[in-house]
Parts: C-alpha cells; sequence; structure tokens
C-alpha cells in the first residue's frame, strides 16, 4: 500500500517538482526524540489578520513613529522600555518579563521579496514557505512530518483548533486538528466509526484514493487513542487565563509535560485585522496573547519541560507604517517574530527594525527572509534538516 | 429484472464525473441504455443556459458614470451578496437540467480562480464561465482577460504604461494556458505592457483606456510586434502548450489525479483537431472505452461542494438554516467565491484529512436529524467572505427531504438484499472494505421505512462514498 501511495504522489498532477527526498538525514539526536518525553518542541503561534508589528514592538525614541502615527502611536509613559530604541506595548508584562530572563529573542523585519498584502495569499506563503510567485499546496510543517515517514505519525504535528491549516498538510502525511482531546476520542471511538476502522484491509489495495480514506481512518483513531491515553498522565494545576487562545496553550503544556511525541503544536490567535478603531482592539489581544504565553512558559519552566521548548510567533504580514484616516492602519509587509524558549543561545534583540526613513512605497523593508526564521526553528529546535523542508538551503539565524 | 452492476457503475460514473450524480431512481430507470445515450442526454440538456441572477446590477441609474472602478462608489463589498450568491448557485447546480454545464461552469471557477468582495462582479463572471463553458476555449480565455472580477483580483488596474503590473501576465501564462516552465520572465514582462490600459471602468465594465497603454514593439514567445492584449491572448490559444496544459488539467478533474501520459495525448490531439472545443473534447473523453476503466472509477474525492450538491439532488434536501451549507464548505475547504489563491482549490485526496474525514463520516446523520452539529467552524483570517456570522444554528439540522421517491426503489427488495442494493445506487467506488453484516447492524428495525433512511445515512457516512 505503502508503494502505491508514493507512486500515486509521484504521478500526482498535484506533487511537481517540489517533491523532496522523502527523509530527514538523520541524526542521533533526532532519532532519540522521537516518541521520546524528553524530547525537542516546537510551537509556532501564528497572529492571524496582520498583526501591527509597530505597535506590538515600538521605536519609542523615534521622532518619525510619531509623526506617522500622531493617534494610534504608544506615549512613551507607557512602553514597556527593553532598550533604548524599542519597547513593548502597554499591557505586554509577560512577554517584557520573558525578555528580562533571557527567554525571548526577537527578530525585526523579517518578510520576502514581492510582498502579498492579502491576508489569504500572504498567509499561503507562510504556511506553505514558498516564494511568493510559486503556489504550493502543502504546509511546511506537513512536508516535515513527510521527512520522517515511514516513522511519521499525524500526531506528531498537532493543530489546537477546529480544522487542519495548510502548514500542517504534507504530501504523503497531515497533522492532526483538535480543541479538545476527550471530543476527539469520543468521535473516533463510537460505533460506526469503529464499526468502519476496524474492518481488516485487504492485504494489496490498487486502489490509491480508497486506501489513502482508509489510513486517514485508522490514522486517526489511532492518535485519538495515543492522544487520549497521554493525556490522562499530566493535567495542569497552573492557572491560565479563560479565554479560548490560553486555554488552547494550556492544551500544549499538558501534552507536552505528558511526554507526547508530538513534535510541533500550532495554535492560532486571530482577529489583527485592525483597520478601524486600532488600540483598543490590538491592546486587548497582545494582552491576551502575553498573559497566555507568560502562564505557558511558568507551566512548562515548573516541569522542566521549558529547555525543551522554543516557540515561534509570526503574523502574515505587518501593517503599513502611517495610520489611516480610521485610527487604523492598512496591510503592510515585513513585520517582527518572536522566538522564545528555556534554551534560546541568542536573546534580546537579534536586528535593529528597518529604518522609518527609507520606506518601500509606505511599507517598511524586510532584511531578514522569513524562511531563515523557519531553518532556525527546524534546525535549532527539533535537529531537523530545515534543507529537506525548505526546498532550499536558507541560513539559520543561531538564536535557537 | 437485475441490473447489471457493471452497466450500472459506468452510468453511475459518468453522472458522477459529467455532473453532480444521478438518483437511485432514475438509475434504475435508465440502466439499460446505453452509454451513448446518456452522454448524448448531458449534453444535448447542457445547452440550456440559466444565468445566476441572485444580486441586482448596482449600476442602474449609474450608465453615465465615468471613471476608473472604485469599490464603495457603486459597487459595495457585501457579505450578503457574497452568501446570497453562493447559496443560489448550489441550488442550481443541484436542480438544473444542464448537469454538464453547471459542472463545467465550476470547472472554470477553479482554472480561472477569482475572488473579490463584490458579489455582483462575481456573478457577472460566473454567467459569462457558464455561457462560454463548452465553447472554444479562445472565446472563453478572450472573455475572461477582459472579465471585471479577473482584471481586479490580478491587479490589472495598476498595469499602466512605463508602470506595468505583471500579475495578470504572468498567471494567464502559467495557469490558464501554457502551464510553469514554458515561457521566460521576458514573455511575462513584455505581455505585461500588452495588456496596458485594460481597466474596469466606474459601472464595472471593462474599458480600453488608450492612454494608459504602451503600444510599442514588444516580443511575446517569438512574436514580434506592436501587440496589444488580445494578440498576446491569441498567441497564447494558438500555442502548442495550451493545448497540452488543459489536456493535464481536464484528465486530472474528470478523470483521474493520477496521470496517464496516452490519455492525456489523446485528449491534447482531440483539443488541436477542435480548435480547442471544450465540449466536442469532452464528449470524446465521455465515449472514450478508457473513461470507464476500473482504475478511474472512484479515483476522485468529491469536493465539498460536489459533495453537498449532491446530498441535495439525491434527496431534494432543503435546509431550514442556509448559513449551516456555508459553514461546511468552510469546515470542508471550499467556499465558493473564494478559492485559495488564483491557483484553484487542491484536487484529489488533499481534501481529506482528519478533521475533514471526520466531519464528512458525520454529516450525513447532522443533516438529517439523526445526530448534533457540535463541530466549531475554524475562523477565518478576515471578512471578505460571505456572512456566516448567525449564531443561532439550530444543533439538530432536521433537513427536509422527500424521502418518498428515494425508498420506493427499495421497498419492494426482501430486507437482505437492501443493504446490496443501497450499496450499489449510491457507491461508486470499488466495494472490497465494506462489510454488508456490519453495516446491516445500524439499520432502524422499527420499520421498512426507517430501515432503508438509516442504512441510506449510514451508506452516505462511508469513507467510499465520498469517492467518486
Amino acid at each position: 500500500m505503502s508503494m502505491n501511495r508514493k507512486d500515486f504522489l509521484k504521478n500526482s498532477a498535484l506533487a511537481s517538482a517540489m517533491l523532496f527526498v522523502p527523509r530527514f538525514l538523520r541524526s542521533a539526536q533526532y532519532d532519540a526524540l522521537t516518541g521520546a518525553a524528553q524530547g525537542k518542541v516546537l510551537v509556532v503561534i501564528q497572529l492571524g489578520g496582520g498583526n501591527d508589528g509597530l505597535n506590538t514592538v515600538v521605536p519609542w525614541q523615534n521622532d518619525l513613529y510619531y509623526k506617522a502615527r500622531p493617534q494610534l502611536a504608544h506615549a512613551k509613559g507607557e512602553c514597556l522600555r527593553l532598550d533604548d530604541d524599542l519597547a513593548l506595548a502597554p499591557g505586554m508584562e509577560g512577554l517584557k518579563g520573558l525578555y528580562d530572563a533571557g527567554h525571548l529573542a526577537l527578530v525585526n523585519g523579517v518578510g520576502y521579496p514581492n510582498p502579498n498584502r492579502s491576508h489569504f495569499r500572504s498567509m499561503d506563503i507562510w504556511q506553505t514557505a514558498s516564494p511568493a510567485d510559486q503556489y504550493w499546496s502543502d504546509g511546511w510543517v506537513g512536508r516535515l512530518l513527510d521527512a520522517q515517514c515511514p516513522d511519521c505519525k499525524p500526531y506528531h504535528a498537532i493543530e489546537v483548533d477546529e480544522g487542519l491549516s495548510l502548514a500542517l498538510k504534507g504530501k504523503s502525511m497531515n497533522g492532526i486538528a483538535l480543541t479538545n482531546v476527550e471530543q476527539f476520542y469520543r468521535n473516533t471511538h463510537e460505533p460506526f466509526f469503529n464499526a468502519i476502522a476496524s474492518q481488516t484491509p485487504p492485504a494489496h489495495d490498487d486502489h490509491p484514493a480508497l486506501a489513502y480514506l482508509h489510513k486517514t481512518l485508522i490514522d486517526t483513531k489511532e492518535s485519538a487513542a495515543y492522544l487520549h491515553a497521554q493525556h490522562k498522565i499530566y493535567s495542569t494545576k497552573a492557572e491560565y487565563p479563560q479565554n479560548p487562545f490560553a486555554q488552547h496553550l494550556k492544551l500544549v503544556a499538558e501534552l507536552i509535560v505528558s511526554g507526547s511525541a508530538t513534535q510541533i503544536y500550532y495554535v492560532s490567535l486571530g482577529g489583527f485585522d485592525t483597520h478601524a478603531g486600532q488600540k483598543g482592539r490590538q491592546g486587548k489581544l497582545l494582552a491576551q496573547y502575553s498573559e497566555a504565553v507568560a502562564a505557558f512558559a511558568k507551566d512548562l519552566q515548573q516541569n522542566q519541560r521549558f529547555q525543551d521548548t522554543t516557540v515561534l510567533t509570526f503574523s502574515e504580514f505587518g501593517r503599513r507604517v502611517a495610520q489611516n484616516a480610521s485610527n487604523g492602519t492598512d496591510h503592510g509587509t515585513a513585520n517582527n517574530v518572536f522566538l522564545m524558549g528555556g534554551a534560546l543561545k541568542k536573546p534580546g534583540i537579534y536586528n535593529p527594525l528597518p529604518s522609518l526613513a527609507d520606506l518601500d512605497d509606505g511599507d517598511l523593508k524586510y532584511s531578514i527572509d522569513f524562511r531563515r526564521v523557519y531553518a532556525s526553528a527546524i534546525e535549532g529546535a527539533l535537529g531537523a534538516d530545515a534543507m529537506r523542508v525548505l526546498g532550499e538551503r536558507f541560513e539559520g539565524l543561531g538564536i535557537v | 429484472m437485475g441490473i447489471d452492476r457493471e452497466s450500472q457503475r459506468k452510468i453511475q460514473h459518468l453522472y458522477l464525473r459529467a455532473g453532480f450524480g444521478e438518483t437511485p431512481q432514475f438509475l434504475k430507470a435508465n440502466a439499460a441504455r446505453p452509454l451513448a445515450w446518456h452522454v448524448d442526454r448531458l449534453l444535448q440538456d447542457a445547452d440550456k443556459i440559466e444565468d445566476l441572477t441572485a444580486i441586482a446590477d448596482p449600476t442602474k441609474g449609474h450608465e453615465k458614470e465615468v471613471g476608473k472602478f472604485k469599490m464603495g462608489q457603486i459597487f459595495e463589498r457585501s457579505k450578503k451578496d457574497l452568501k446570497e450568491l453562493n447559496l443560489h448557485w448550489l441550488d442550481q447546480m443541484a436542480d438544473s437540467k444542464a448537469q454538464l454545464r453547471e459542472k463545467l461552469t465550476l470547472f472554470w471557477h477553479d482554472h480561472f480562480a477569482t475572488s473579490v468582495p463584490v458579489g455582483y462582479l462575481m456573478q457577472v463572471q460566473n454567467n459569462t464561465l457558464r455561457r462560454l463553458a463548452l465553447g472554444k476555449f479562445g472565446d472563453l480565455l478572450h472573455a475572461v482577460a477582459k472579465d471585471p472580477a479577473m482584471l481586479i483580483y490580478l491587479n490589472n488596474q495598476q498595469n499602466k504604461k512605463g508602470h506595468p503590473n505583471e500579475n495578470f501576465a504572468r498567471e494567464v501564462m502559467e495557469l490558464f494556458t501554457l502551464g510553469i516552465g514554458n515561457y521566460a520572465e521576458k514573455d511575462i514582462k513584455e505581455a505585461a505592457r500588452a495588456f496596458t490600459g485594460w481597466q474596469v471602468n466606474a459601472i464595472g465594465q471593462y474599458e480600453f483606456n488608450v492612454r494608459q497603454h504602451d503600444d510599442g514593439h514588444k516580443t511575446v514567445l517569438g512574436n514580434a510586434g506592436n501587440l496589444k492584449g488580445e494578440g498576446v491572448i491569441d498567441i497564447l490559444i494558438a500555442h502548442p502548450q495550451t493545448a497540452k496544459h488543459l489536456a493535464r488539467k481536464l484528465f486530472a478533474w474528470f478523470v483521474n489525479p493520477i496521470s496517464h501520459a496516452e490519455s492525456i495525448a489523446t485528449i491534447e490531439n482531440w483539443l488541436n483537431q477542435s480548435q480547442l472545443d471544450i465540449g466536442k473534447t469532452l464528449r470524446n473523453i465521455f465515449l472514450a472505452d478508457w473513461f470507464y476503466a476500473d482504475e478511474h472509477l472512484g479515483a476522485l474525492v468529491k469536493s465539498p461542494v460536489e459533495l453537498l450538491v449532491q446530498y441535495k439532488r439525491l434527496l431534494k434536501m432543503e435546509l431550514p438554516n442556509t448559513t449551516f451549507l456555508l459553514k461546511i464548505q468552510q469546515s470542508l475547504g471550499q467556499m465558493l467565491f473564494m478559492p485559495p489563491n488564483v491557483a484553484g482549490w487542491p484536487n484529489g485526496t488533499q481534501w481529506i484529512d482528519s478533521s475533514t474525514l471526520l466531519l464528512r463520516m458525520k454529516l450525513p446523520l447532522v443533516l438529517f436529524g439523526a445526530d448534533e452539529f457540535d463541530i466549531a467552524v475554524k475562523l477565518d483570517l478576515d471578512d471578505e467572505g460571505p456572512d456566516i456570522s448567525e449564531t443561532n444554528i439550530p444543533k439538530k439540522m432536521k433537513a427536509e427531504v422527500d424521502w418518498k421517491d428515494f425508498i420506493a426503489q427499495f421497498g419492494d427488495l426482501p430486507e437482505q438484499e437492501v443493504v446490496q442494493a443501497m450499496v450499489d445506487a449510491l457507491v461508486v467506488a470499488p466495494q472490497h472494505r465494506i462489510d454488508l453484516a456490519n453495516l446491516r447492524k445500524f439499520a432502524d428495525p422499527d420499520s421498512k421505512t426507517e430501515m432503508v433512511k438509516s442504512l441510506a445515512l449510514r451508506v452516505m457516512a462511508l469513507p467510499e462514498f465520498q469517492l467518486k
């Protein structure tokens, strides 16, 4: 059956030249982590809608910033100062704590050539890690799974959400999406599902689509059973805020501490598309983000797992430098990315903010390709070969 | 009279590919007719062209207005319009006699994937696609290249003399005609210049703005001259790679996502012999023996829209809540008028992951009120799509279903034969993984009617039912 699947992929009109060699160059470190309780973990946090990076990491000494945003700029006195140039937005005390403890690295000016200002398209580009002029139909996390096959399991990559993002869809293997382990288990272990999934597969199935459906069915059921068993091991006593995003991170922490073999978790916080009345809305979201992440870090620290964990936070684009007429900001380009973890090699502010005096038609110019950040996370956080996932060599950042 | 299973299966296959499936009652009544009769029927019925008219023309009374298209002047972003348009098209796909034309309209909506948040402009484009769906590809391409939604979507409004925007020129070569690798960057740059000045005016119509058109000398794919946009389109239509690209796409979409060099070459031949006549080429495909080869039956996964339309057709299903239909599209990954990008939707097994498979297997029970809809919908990145904000969606859907005709097909069979007949009527994929005895355990024993209904829901929940 696996031969058929492979042939299917090889021949499929959808699988093109992007088909990589389906294996990692495995290091000892990597072998050790599969299925091991002490494995390294990468958590990706996606801020959906285009977070305004300039009002998140604030150039609090820069007159151009205040000039471009007369109503929207954060007052100097309110900002949480990181150094002589940059500060975090008010309300992000949790993140500031992580910065002070050396658990946060801030990468400025992350983007890609020929930026696209459509949410969908730019998110596609981030999730597939494709060049801006190519349309890829699989995601970078999914390809990371593919590269581990035949030992790959869907639960090696989990999205805590109602549906699976493109990022977690590979060529031969997909991650899984769930928000509630118990419910996921119940849905995949009710009588009808049991009856269909328990049927003995034929020794030889020359119908690739049918074989794929049944394989997905059985994988789903097995993953649910695995996670159900793992999840019983640890349930956190730590306090998390009551919003869905924080609760999703809580589930991630429980699975990490339980020793689930999951290597990548994908969590989203949406609502950052602040074209109007930005200050209140973004402030609320950033506070939510910061509080949840701080609770998550604390929980992992108490369980001695923070040193194995890297958290990468991104948004599909930043916003324009100048505010608009509705006290909001419109879609822009380059943005900041956060890397967090208990064992960062290079915490702090990695590079300066792009110049506010040298803009590209009102937008910040990117200086770091986002795939370098991915390469850093894939190699640094997981010890895997980023080249196999990204299709070309990107120099890491040396942060993780 | 027993129906020959193999010929029944071929007829099912034809209707699932050329349309959105036929009912068990139709299949039973017409199983003895030759395939050629069915192919003729599909093509004849496709002669009828029904425009979508869900959204009223907002330019009435503004006909004299000049200037460049601006969203928000005459044309407003409207989530309500996008919802109306979506639901109307779903209904039309299910109810129209012109099944093949509706199917092709969906094919072209995927091929010429466009998304702008103005329902009326999407409706105009959809009607253009439908009108030209089965004719010469060249006529369709010329029309799409001047379609207002397309010009806006691919930034041709910003394509001006001296400041070319290459978006449309790139996609027309990469995705709509030649396919990647069959042109040079230089060809795109030169072609973009030829499309300068192709704009949409204030009342949402194509207009050639001669002042912004670059009428200088250009060379596109070896053809030199003071090319205009129309000239570039003609070059692309005549280019041999276009027939190759279309042949591959038609095969992947209508026959099998796993390519087959010989059959694709045959399709390419038919396209070339007919000056890229889509209707004639499809007719040849549907009449070809290889179209009905075992390996092709059930080789494709029904797209979410195809699945919903088939439910509507099979059981004349009407839902008390229409937002639900949009949420299902969103959850399963295919919202009409909202393709993920200009490359269209991924095809084949990419529709299926753990979440979508679980939902598909639960869907019939939810639709027909036997189970609760407790699946939250993943929030979208922004608010450009149709309106799905309604929150008081009933947990139990209880679709209105006309079971009468459906049940009648199985009513006169002995009980132990119902389950096999049901699987035969609803599944075109191979049955070797289906355990009939297991299925029968889920039949409602209350009455024959309830038994037929409960089995139908279970068969429609099978992985095999997801295939076409």
